[in-house]
């Protein structure tokens, strides 16, 4: 059986463990800015429109406030599909680093 | 002695990957579930129509929304059983909370004031159809069996 070079396979599974966790990540980052953005966008309109419809008489100062809170309620379950997309990826990860370690390990063997 | 330092290293080799097997092997959050995506992506669209009634008196449609109450504690009690699936239970508990702003909050505001204006509940469901929305879409996201 050949000797393995430990020190060699440990910098291969560094490097490559790096670029795979840059590339699994770098969507999540890119849909989470989107979002981000929509957000903001679609809070500023909405606020715009209640405050008028409120002096307007089409809403009540209730109303108001139940949107003003429910918007803020949609916004924390965002952030928790975030949460959840972040565990996703980190799953989708862990399966890829086992593949190259196992790959890399018994490729040697 | 060569044969016992190759089973030596064989063994440091199969202790590496167990360790490593051992690390990453275990999920982090549930997989995709197909029978959870399409209940959530249906009752939206139920949550959706019972809230256009609202501009009726609450009494008038009282069995429309027991109907839906029953079918959303349904979901959530799939959603509860299933392993690794914290986030998804938070998020069905914030969109049926009584005392919060989403579909459970809106069903009691209705029924504690009799009815609703056409204005609000257009506003309202442009913020509750998109709660359920973000659940279907983590869900969509989840790790298929078929992908692992």
């Amino acid at each position: 059986m050949a000797s393995i070079d430990i020190e060699k396979l440990l910098k291969e599974l560094k490097n490559e463990s790096a670029t795979l966790a840059k590339s699994v990540f770098k969507d999540f980052k890119d849909e989470a800015e989107t979002d981000a953005k929509n957000l903001i966008a679609t809070l500023e309109v909405d606020l715009k429109n209640w405050t008028l419809q409120l002096a307007n008489g089409q809403l009540t100062k209730d109303d108001f406030e139940w949107l003003v809170m429910a918007k803020k309620e949609l916004i924390e379950m965002i952030g928790l599909k975030h949460a959840g997309i972040s565990l996703i990826k980190l799953d989708e990860l862990k399966a890829k680093l086992l593949n190259l370690v196992i790959t890399k390990v018994f490729g040697l063997l | 002695m060569q044969k016992l330092i190759s089973i030596k290293r064989l063994a440091q080799k199969l202790l590496v990957a167990s360790i490593f097997i051992g690390l990453f092997g275990c999920a982090s959050i549930s997989q995709f579930d197909q029978y959870a995506y399409v209940q959530t992506t249906s009752l939206k669209v139920d949550a959706l129509q019972v809230m256009d009634m609202a501009v009726d008196e609450f009494n008038d449609h009282h069995d429309e929304v027991l109907k839906l109450k029953a079918d959303l504690q349904k979901i959530y009690e799939y959603e509860k059983n299933r392993p690794n699936n914290e986030i998804t239970l938070k998020m069905w508990e914030k969109l049926l909370d009584e005392d919060g702003h989403l579909i459970g909050g809106f069903l009691i505001k209705w029924e504690e004031q009799g009815t609703q204006s056409e204005i609000f509940i257009r506003e309202a469901k442009k913020i509750i159809g998109p709660a359920f929305d973000q659940i279907a879409q983590l869900e969509s996201k989840k790790i298929k069996p078929s992908e692992l």
